[in-house]
């Protein structure tokens, strides 16, 4: 499976999940994901995101009016898997490029090793936030 | 009682941290650690090699897992298979809870006040709490050097509130360690009582659980019983260096000794006109080493429902005080604090889970 998308901030909060068969035995599932950008670099809509969220969170105290402090800001998307048996795991981290492999022996961090049934599988990408305009994901998934 | 120093929130590589279990665990050692709960973003696999490392290391490594959810952030203790966050919505939090208290685990909510999303993704706790019976823990300290972190006091006095309330919360400390640094500021240490298991914690024979080639599902073993009951009775003591205790009692003017001494997380009746009086022990010599607290005089604190009851201004030695509270019929819990310098900073060093008073006619 090879797919790509673009989102914006309307799917903060929101997960995307793919389902595909892995229709022969594989002693190791491979995934490759990555999204872009990472980062907002544009200052004003940080500023204006980040004042509005200290408002909104009790950190607007009026001594410390530091947005700058929180800046930048970050897309984060994790990903995990379920194989058509069980769940094998979720990666949460910040890295927007991941590979990741699950065989019988070796499992990439975030993952449980073990076999790989054949069957429907699912990919999970949780869009915890989206702050730049657009963000562009692509997965791949295969077997060998 | 024995009180086992520990860190209940912890990462690895297996989320975002920066080190593996095995230098996660030396780390924690070298500050006189006896138990981590581990507790990665959304996934337990960290615990494919939680057998070897205990064994290796004396550690005990509680499973556990830190539900890394869009509206807030919610730590899981000591069950078997993962529970899936992911179907949740911002008013279903209680039907996850239930899941993990099905599987005799308990659920603690992480760094409530911390700053939310999009700056800490779901990071302030924000789900509706309609049943705070299903909350076993908060945690009001959090990172290093909690007590001078706004985000720690306000959720300190969240927690403050909610006993008010009448509700039973024990409160905790998490280091939320994701790395280790040589000059990283002091964590906190959340100490954990247990009382009948003085002997399963001194022992070195790490319970040999099934080995299946890989599994989403964890083996509990005696340690986490010993651990998971600790939290759920409220037998919990948080300090940035010394052991701060107490237990409490209805005085008996014949045979004081004898009168049954209630501890940390217990609920003691004191019935109307009677006195009830508080043994309150601070220990400067456990973990020692560990911490630098210069001479000084410290302020002892004896907290309420109804506030302040007592204060008085110790030395920093091991020693015992007696508290005799007079009046005692509007009291529903105490705990006490203790004030002083730490790290070159005034703030509150430790303070103890309540004892919880009822008062029968
Ligand atoms: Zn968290
Ligand atoms: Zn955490």
């Amino acid at each position: 499976m090879n797919v790509s998308g673009r989102i914006d901030s309307s799917a903060t909060q929101t997960h995307i999940t793919y389902t595909f068969p892995i229709l022969e035995q594989s002693s190791m599932i491979r995934i490759e994901f990555n999204y872009t950008p990472k980062t907002l670099t544009d200052t004003h809509q940080a500023k204006e995101m980040i004042e509005s969220a200290m408002l909104k969170y009790g950190y607007n105290d009026p001594q410390v009016q530091d947005w700058q402090k929180y800046a930048p800001l970050h897309n984060l998307i994790t990903l995990s898997i379920d194989d058509p048996q069980t769940h094998r795991g979720q990666a949460h981290r910040q890295d927007p490029q991941q590979t990741h492999f699950l065989s019988a022996d070796h499992a990439s961090p975030g993952f449980w090793k073990g076999f790989n049934p054949v069957g429907q599988w699912k990919v999970t990408l949780s869009i915890h936030s989206v702050v730049t305009p657009e963000c562009d994901y692509q997965l791949e998934v295969w077997g060998n | 009682m024995k009180w086992i120093p520990s860190e209940l929130h912890t990462h690895t590589l297996h989320s975002d941290g920066q080190h593996t279990l095995d230098q996660l665990v030396q780390s924690a050692l070298a500050l006189g650690i006896d138990c981590i709960a581990l507790t990665d973003h959304n996934t337990q696999s960290g615990l494919q090699d939680r057998q070897r490392v205990q064994a290796e290391t004396g550690i005990h490594i509680v499973p556990g897992m830190e539900w890394t959810t869009f509206y807030g952030h919610m730590l899981t203790l000591g069950i078997h298979d993962y529970v899936d966050w992911r179907s949740y919505g911002i008013y279903d939090i209680e039907q996850g809870i239930d899941e993990v208290h099905a599987q005799g685990g308990l659920v603690g909510i992480a760094h409530p006040f911390r700053i939310g999303s999009p700056i800490c993704t779901g990071c302030y706790w924000e789900y509706p709490i309609y049943n705070w019976e299903k909350v076993d823990y908060i945690e009001v300290w959090s990172t290093l050097m909690p007590a001078i972190k706004k985000d720690s006091q306000r959720a300190y006095a969240w927690w403050t509130s909610l006993l008010n309330e009448g509700h039973r919360i024990t409160a905790t400390s998490g280091r939320d360690w994701h790395r280790t640094e040589d000059h990283d500021a002091p964590a906190a240490i959340t100490y954990l009582g247990t009382e009948d298991e003085d002997q399963l914690w001194y022992s070195l024979d790490i319970v040999q659980t099934s080995d299946t080639p890989f599994t989403d599902h964890v083996e509990l073993e005696p340690k986490d019983n010993s651990v998971l009951t600790a939290m759920r009775q409220g037998a919990v003591t948080i300090t940035m260096g010394p052991l701060l205790t107490f237990t409490a009692h209805v005085v008996n003017p014949i045979h004081d000794n004898h009168a049954k001494r209630y501890s940390i997380g217990q609920e003691i009746d004191c019935p109307q006109d009677q006195i009830l009086k508080l043994e309150i022990a601070l220990d400067t010599i456990c973990r020692q080493k560990h911490y630098l607290l210069v001479d000084q005089s410290l302020r002892l604190v004896v907290n309420s429902n109804q506030g302040i009851l007592f204060e008085q201004q110790i030395p920093v030695q091991t020693e015992v005080y007696d508290c005799e509270l007079v009046q005692a019929e509007a009291l529903s819990w105490v705990r006490v604090e203790l004030y002083g310098y730490f790290a070159d900073m005034y703030s509150m060093i430790a303070f103890t889970n309540a004892i919880y008073i009822t008062h029968s006619s």
